[in-house]
């Protein structure tokens, strides 16, 4: 069965790639996930060029752009791009145990579209389910390889590197991960003639959210619409974001696994912080939020409980369906301007994010409840006790 | 009798008045208004006074200085002023800059820079003191101060010109306090023996529509260039029409052996925009062709999308240049294409009137044959940008801001209020103690607090407290 659905979704993805090659548009790619990006730097290391300077288009890692460099024609490019959209959806099987979850990451018009128009987003996804995956696991090395390639790849979903400090990780694991992290640093700064630009085009550039494209997150309009004396403030307010959240969840979800039994609270902060990093992200992709969604799926039982979970869910697939017909109005200049789209995102970000506060608002009355429940217990049995006496 | 007339003949040919216009917009354009004046005597080094101004003479001999220019300006200059002038110069093999507002000396590193910076406060009516930091290399002397352009600058800068200020260029001076951006230069240089010359030169920004009309009143002898659409034609005062619209194409450049077609293919409000320039060789003769394409800060050129490759490409400051060079066969045409990226900038960096779209300044085609030899401009181009909304960066960050504010606050209220605990709960007295340091802690901290803001506020001499 796997295999048939897995053969349907590359089938898919190898025909829209080779017949039907679709327009990328801000909901599906972002300027530093966009294969585009990745042309842009071999273009330019094809001239004898450094493609990274101050306000360069490319923003693809030196590593990525030389690995690419070396393949002889697009199509491996692409095989690549597959390959790693492929894993996704075994470690999507692997974290979620569901066929189903499996089935819908693959057979997805989203991740087919994105796929199909070779987003090099597959390779931030891999990094994240692998590392997700083998710290649930406890396989500590194979989480660090993936949280250095997360950390070089996209910074800004670094913050959910922190299920070692739910999961009760030892130090030699941050020093390890940081050690993994500089050599990569330090293989990029050798290869690209020693200097440090790349690390503002790329790293800095992304984690700061300096090249605006108009995207489904919140950040963009933000910045572009904030008056240049307080815009680095706001940059760095909106990169520490996703970190604030770390505590309190830990200390929740903790709670909820101590009163209430629950085994999959570790899977569940991983889903919970991943959905907060993609919300906080500066240019989040319709994908990037699916596949958080795709793994909370797992914690239905949970899920059904929550009083809001279906309008928020629903008004957040309405807002993204509409922000798109907005983005048309306003490059097609049909009569829209960027306010309708930014309105049209910032309604699907807060559905979102209220279908989070909605599940740990559940959690919070589920802690009340049993504890109310403990105390009960405990009074009847004192009482209990003092009769017998 | 014959002698005055040759004399006065001389000296019409020595004075040259030049006024220069460059359009940069359809609303604005610089005018570069020139003076210069030399002076050669094998046997006297100066005898008139009246022709060669004394001041400055003094000033080269005294402070040891071969060569010296004084830029005095105020205001920024217009948008894609500088291309236009580095095209200029090109053409023209002149040295303008742009300078930015303030005073800037540059000298020959030999001079004694204590003397001349003080003989020129005196003849400049600058200040400039000699304990600041200046750049010394081993070619020149350079320094820039924050002093302002003021009128007694322009009166000192009259007094070296031969009329005074009662005919040509000088006249002119009046009509500068109203410019967004002036720059007068003066600048004078020795060959050590008995060559001298002297420069005063004013660019000036100025409306297209209405041209430095007072001109008329020459001096002895003037000029007027006109350089519109960067092609460079002399016309007479007579004709002189400084307007986007009603200049026609110059004559100059009506047979050339090649032709030039710059398009964009537009859509409005797309991110990204399609590029061509397309050339034809109609000469018999095989040429090579030069050219460098500049870009505006607000698009990109995608390099992977180039049907012909660039010898180079850089980014400056203010945008993009590509250089091509191609060779052309004799009746051959060739397309130029390639991908333009199209950015958003912060609300802030919009000019005035946004959704007049950006200028793609025209630039110079130099083509070399055999036996033909020149230049072509290129046409100018608009393109059009998304842009944000002008309107409501209020509204959209009150709303973002709400927005996160909320995301923070839900999850932080989950976890921040404790559970009240029940008076019979055995933890309850414990729980009471616990609050109540908190209580005292919170409040001595915000006291501190209190206090330190009072402290900072009376060190800034906003309260009064402390005496």
């Amino acid at each position: 069965m796997l295999y048939k659905i897995a053969s349907i979704g590359i089938l898919l993805r190898i025909i829209m790639y080779h017949w039907f090659p679709i327009q990328p548009i801000p909901h599906i790619s972002s300027p530093y996930t966009d294969y585009k990006n990745a042309l842009e730097g071999l273009s330019y290391l094809s001239l004898g060029l450094s493609p990274y300077y101050s306000d360069s288009p490319v923003h693809t890692p030196p590593l990525i752009l030389w690995l690419f460099s070396l393949m002889p024609s697009q199509h491996i490019i692409f095989g690549l791009i597959l390959s790693a959209d492929l894993l996704n959806s075994i470690y999507i099987y692997l974290i979620t145990k569901s066929k189903l979850a499996f089935s819908i990451y693959l057979v997805n018009p989203i991740s087919i579209i994105s796929t199909s128009s070779m987003s090099l987003s597959s390779f931030i996804h891999l990094a994240i389910l692998t590392f997700g995956y083998f710290t649930l696991e406890r396989r500590r090395l194979r989480a660090v390889f993936a949280i250095s390639f997360l950390s070089y790849l996209d910074p800004c979903m670094l913050s959910i590197s922190s299920l070692w400090y739910f999961n009760h990780f030892t130090k030699r694991i941050y020093i390890l991960a940081f050690l993994m992290t500089f050599s990569l640093f330090s293989a990029s700064y050798a290869l690209f003639g020693e200097t440090w630009d790349w690390l503002w085009s790329c790293q800095i550039a992304q984690l700061l959210n300096y090249d605006i494209k108009p995207n489904i997150g919140m950040a963009w309009y933000l910045i572009l619409e904030m008056f240049k004396r307080y815009q680095f403030l706001y940059r760095v307010i909106l990169a520490i974001h996703p970190w604030l959240y770390i505590y309190p969840l830990h200390c929740l979800l903790h709670k909820y696994s101590k009163y209430s039994m629950y085994k999959n609270t570790s899977n569940l902060y991983f889903c919970i912080l991943y959905l907060i990093c993609v919300v906080s992200h500066p240019h989040p992709t319709m994908e990037d939020f699916m596949i958080p969604f795709i793994l909370i799926s797992t914690h239905g039982e949970l899920i059904m409980r929550v009083k809001s979970g279906f309008f928020t869910v629903t008004a957040g697939v309405i807002g993204v369906i509409l922000s798109i017909a907005m983005w048309g109005m306003w490059t097609e200049r049909v009569g829209g301007n960027a306010n309708f789209l930014f309105f049209q995102t910032i309604f699907t970000n807060l559905m979102i994010f209220g279908f989070l506060f909605g599940l740990l608002h559940q959690v919070n009355e589920e802690i009340k409840m049993k504890k109310h429940q403990i105390t009960c217990k405990t009074i009847v049995e004192e009482v209990v006790l003092s009769i017998l006496k | 009798m014959i002698k005055p007339i040759l004399l006065l003949l001389f000296y019409a040919y020595a004075y040259k008045e030049t006024l220069t216009f460059l359009t940069v917009s359809s609303s604005s354009s610089l005018a570069i208004i020139n003076f210069t004046d030399d002076w050669t005597d094998p046997h006297s080094p100066i005898t008139n006074y009246g022709i060669f101004p004394e001041s400055l003479y003094s000033l080269l001999n005294l402070s040891q200085t071969k060569h010296f220019e004084a830029t005095f300006a105020w205001g920024t200059p217009p948008p894609q002023s500088s291309e236009r002038i580095t095209i200029y110069n090109k053409l023209k093999n002149e040295k303008i800059r742009l300078d930015k507002a303030g005073f800037t000396l540059i000298s020959d590193s030999s001079s004694n820079w204590k003397m001349l910076t003080s003989l020129l406060s005196s003849l400049f009516c600058s200040y400039i003191n000699v304990d600041d930091e200046s750049i010394k290399t081993k070619e020149f002397q350079h320094i820039h101060t924050n002093d302002f352009l003021c009128k007694e600058n322009f009166i000192r800068a009259q007094h070296l010109l031969p009329c005074r200020g009662n005919k040509g260029f000088s006249t002119l001076f009046g009509s500068f306090y109203s410019s967004k951006y002036v720059s007068l230069t003066i600048a004078a240089e020795t060959d050590g023996e008995n060559k001298y010359k002297y420069t005063i030169r004013a660019t000036v920004e100025v409306s297209s529509k209405e041209p430095l009309k007072s001109v008329y009143d020459e001096c002895i002898s003037s000029s007027i260039e006109l350089i519109e659409d960067a092609a460079i034609e002399s016309h007479p005062l007579h004709t002189l029409q400084i307007s986007k619209l009603s200049l026609t194409s110059p004559s100059s450049f009506e047979n050339q052996p090649i032709k030039s077609s710059r398009k964009i293919g537009d859509v409005r409000y797309r991110f990204d925009t399609t590029y061509t320039h397309v050339l034809k060789n109609n000469s018999p003769e095989l040429l090579n062709i030069a050219f460098t394409e500049v870009f505006p800060n607000i698009v990109t050129p995608l390099l992977h999308t180039f049907s012909h490759s660039p010898i180079k490409i850089s980014k400056f400051k203010k945008g993009w240049t590509v250089d091509f060079e191609l060779i052309l066969k004799p009746n051959e045409e060739i397309s130029i294409k390639f991908q333009l990226e199209k950015k958003l900038l912060s609300f802030e960096e919009y000019p005035t009137d946004p959704q007049r779209g950006w200028d793609i300044p025209s630039t110079i085609i130099i083509y070399k044959g055999n036996t033909l030899e020149g230049i072509l401009p290129t046409d100018d181009l608009l393109v059009m940008t998304p842009e944000p909304d002008f309107s409501m960066p209020f509204n959209v960050i009150c709303i973002t801001g709400s927005v996160i504010a909320f995301f923070y606050t839900s999850i932080q209220t989950l976890q921040l209020w404790k559970e009240k605990i029940h008076w019979s709960n055995p933890h309850y007295e414990t729980s009471v103690i616990k609050a109540q340091k908190i209580q005292t802690y919170v409040k001595n901290g915000l006291l501190g607090i209190s206090l330190v803001i009072l402290y900072i506020l009376d060190r800034k001499g906003i309260l009064k407290l402390l005496g």
